[in-house]
């Protein structure tokens, strides 16, 4: 009979639905996935050696290109450790500042991950409710540092610019407009039809989830109550109050949910920060850094980005440049189970479950 | 027959611009994203800036049915192969639009031992979008003056003097 | 404030009693030996704890001559983190291709601990992919973010792959003349092949 031959199916670099340049060779019987393996490198760029051939101060704007839809975050990783090698303790208006601008970076990302899941799954509307919302969040980030996408903002001990007269007034408009209009959309986006395709689909039970090395919004979907800002608190984190959503099922419904609710938390702590913002300098020592040595030494420093927990280790040899800069991204150890979840599913439910991992590639390749 | 002559030629020319017209205000681009550049092309088919009021709809998922394709995101040597195999796949007639520094000539990449630097080697561009990314304006922009390009039908095809071309 | 990652010493000192010469602390790392590297992570999972792969990175010691391999470990119920180092001799002649069912043969092999912690299987692969450390016991050790049929290992340090960081000479790269700024917009391999000629003409 024709179904009970295997059949290798390729879902190639070019995609309209993978998130990226994935490439996936699945071996078919019927409509059902038997086996898989997943190719990447399509979009290796040579970030961590180029590291090795630059000044320190050279190396923050590639590192923006990493995760290129929530750039702040890896730069702030990368000066964090540098900033624990030499010692330097930021001011305390700069490290307000940057909690506020990275708390805004994770609401965009997650903005794109819900509006092109939606786009996944048919609903078109979600896609272009989410990026007009977005649009309104660039903005204020451009009238802060100039920049859409890459900001190339953090320094080492601060920020490159102070936050404008009037700009809070502008953020706080912003995050009542959004927050009430965001339970709106989740009741819009969560309809039946929503629910036959994500409900009990890419099922990972909780034992797996901490055994093959997921990260991120979605190991709190599998029952784990892990974040970096409550394990090893960094930077003002240890002073501000939030919440951390956990669900139990393990699904890709999960998953999504937890990311609804991470933006809900993400508008409370701004709010926060902004009450709290103190005066003082917020200038950091660029132009003390541009060649000067750095103390030789290693160190490894861990952030919560947007789609998980990313560390780097960086290793110094007292010369003004990186001897070496390994990064460990959220994406990376998602996308190497993507194989092991898909088996048993059908072809359109791996749509629904790359969705809900929300690998970004830069991120994978590097 | 002087007249016949000229009613050949003004139908020539009707057909002819009919054809141009047609072809540049409906334009659909390969959904083709391979990086940061990516993200600002899906921000200039967003509500703010709506590509969709001049006729271009990212509808075309396969190559064989797409137009244009706009190069977003940089090219490394794994990928260049598919690349060029996408748009062999293309029917005619074809542009094709380099968005991005890393489309120019490496980007901020350049220096590293999997870039390539520049499109340009392998496939016959018509239009540069220089920006790091380019804001979704600019690439609107570029777009509008491909429009016009094909509208004079200057196929202004094999511009980069390529000889592999 | 600067994060703080508590290092657990406690258990390093554990790790000296139980397996002896193999462990050396250099500070607040544990040194392993290389042929022990697997036992140890497995002493380590399952019976003090530390259940979280937080990083596997891989550096290049030129001046020593040798390749060290560096092992983060998290606790998630303690949070502690213990960091493992293992060093292994550098061969640079070792280049290999890899792409068939061939096998390597090279100086620089570890124990895999793919069974042990899953989440180290792409870990590993790119640790193979970029600096040619074989892991001995991996179910797929094949190049994982290059091209099949690349050859070397450009993380390396004496690898020559990529393109040098040269000094951008300023003055030449504006090219101002009669104060005009010439804006270059194409192409950039020509320009950049002309600027090496007429520097050469100049000189």
């Amino acid at each position: 009979m024709a179904s009970e031959k295997i059949v290798e199916l390729n879902m190639g670099p070019q995609h309209p639905s993978t998130h990226g340049v994935l490439r996936l060779m699945l071996k078919i019987k019927g409509d059902t996935i038997m086996d898989s393996t997943a190719h990447i490198g399509y979009l290796h760029r040579c970030i961590e050696k180029l590291h090795e051939k630059r000044h320190y101060m050279w190396c923050i704007p590639l590192t923006n290109r990493m995760d290129y839809v929530a750039a702040l975050h890896s730069e702030h990783l990368f000066v964090q450790a540098v900033e624990k090698l030499m010692n330097i303790e930021p001011s305390e208006r700069s490290q307000y500042v940057r909690v506020i601008l990275l708390e805004l970076q994770r609401i965009a990302s997650h903005l794109v991950a819900i509006g092109s899941y939606g786009l996944d799954l048919g609903q078109m509307t979600t896609w272009f409710w989410c990026f007009k919302e977005r649009e309104i969040i660039l903005t204020l980030m451009e009238e802060v540092t100039g920049g859409r996408l890459f900001h190339n903002e953090v320094r080492l001990g601060g920020l490159k610019n102070d936050l404008p007269k009037g700009w809070t007034e502008k953020c706080l408009s912003m995050l009542t407009y959004l927050d009430k209009k965001w339970k709106d959309y989740g009741k819009f986006i969560e309809n039946e039809l929503f629910f036959k395709r994500t409900k009990g689909i890419g099922v990972v039970s909780k034992k797996d989830a901490m055994d093959w090395g997921m990260h991120g919004p979605s190991l709190r979907g599998s029952g784990w109550n892990l974040d970096v800002r409550r394990y090893a608190p960094y930077s003002v984190y240890d002073k501000l109050d939030f919440d951390v959503p956990v669900k139990d099922e393990g699904d890709s419904l999960a998953r999504y949910r937890v990311r609804w609710e991470e933006v809900v938390q993400s508008i409370r702590i701004v709010r926060q920060a902004i009450k709290n913002l103190p005066q003082g300098p917020t200038e950091g020592l660029r132009s003390l850094y541009f060649t000067k040595p750095v103390t030789p030494g290693e160190v490894y420093v861990i952030n919560e980005q947007a789609k998980g927990e990313a560390g780097v280790y960086l290793v110094s040899d007292g010369t003004s440049k990186p001897y070496r800069a390994k990064y460990k991204t959220p994406s990376f150890c998602n996308t190497a189970l993507l194989p092991k979840i898909i088996v048993g599913h059908k072809i359109a439910d791996i749509v629904a479950i790359i969705g809900s991992l929300d690998p970004v590639f830069g991120e994978v390749d590097r | 027959m002087i007249v016949v002559g000229q009613l050949e030629k003004l139908i020539k020319n009707l057909t002819g611009n009919l054809a141009n017209w047609g072809r540049s205000w409906s334009f659909w681009p390969l959904t083709f994203g391979t990086a940061c550049c990516a993200i600002e092309m899906m921000a200039m088919a967003s509500p703010r800036n709506d590509a969709e009021r001049h006729g271009i709809l990212f509808f075309a998922s396969t190559p064989r049915h797409a137009d244009v394709v706009i190069v977003a995101g940089t090219i490394n040597e794994k990928m260049k192969p598919r690349l060029r195999r996408l748009y062999e796949q293309m029917p005619d007639p074809k542009w094709v639009v380099a968005m991005g520094a890393c489309e120019i000539g490496g980007g901020p990449f350049w220096n590293g031992y999997n870039v390539e630097k520049g499109i340009d080697g392998f496939l016959p561009v018509d239009i540069y979008v220089p920006g790091c990314p380019p804001r979704p304006e600019n690439l609107l922009e570029a777009l509008i003056q491909l429009q016009k390009l094909i509208k004079k039908d200057s196929m202004a095809r094999y511009k980069s003097g390529n000889p592999h071309l | 404030m600067i994060q703080n990652l508590s290092i657990a010493k406690d258990v390093v000192e554990e790790l000296k009693e139980k397996f002896g010469d193999v462990i050396q602390s250099e500070g607040d790392v544990a040194v392993v030996n290389e042929d022990f590297i697997a036992k140890v992570c497995k002493y380590l999972k399952n019976e003090k704890g530390f259940d979280h792969l937080s990083n596997l990175s891989a550096v290049d010691l030129i001046k020593q001559n040798m390749m060290c391999v560096v092992y983060h470990l998290w606790s998630t119920e303690k949070k502690q983190l213990i960091i493992l180092k293992a060093f292994l001799p550098r061969d640079p002649t070792d280049k290999h291709v890899c792409h068939e069912d061939d096998v390597c043969d090279g100086v620089q092999r570890l124990p895999s601990i793919s069974k042990i912690y899953p989440a180290a299987d792409w870990h590993e692969r790119e640790a193979f992919d970029l600096f040619g450390i074989i892991f001995e016991g991996h179910p797929n050790m094949k190049r994982l973010l290059l091209k099949e049929d690349w050859i070397g290992h450009p993380l390396r340090k004496d690898d020559e792959s990529g393109v040098p960081a040269y000094q951008i000479d300023w003055k030449l790269a504006m090219m101002r003349s009669n104060d005009k700024f010439v804006l270059n917009m194409g192409s950039i391999n020509q320009k950049l092949e002309k600027m090496k000629e007429e520097k050469e003409d100049g000189k």
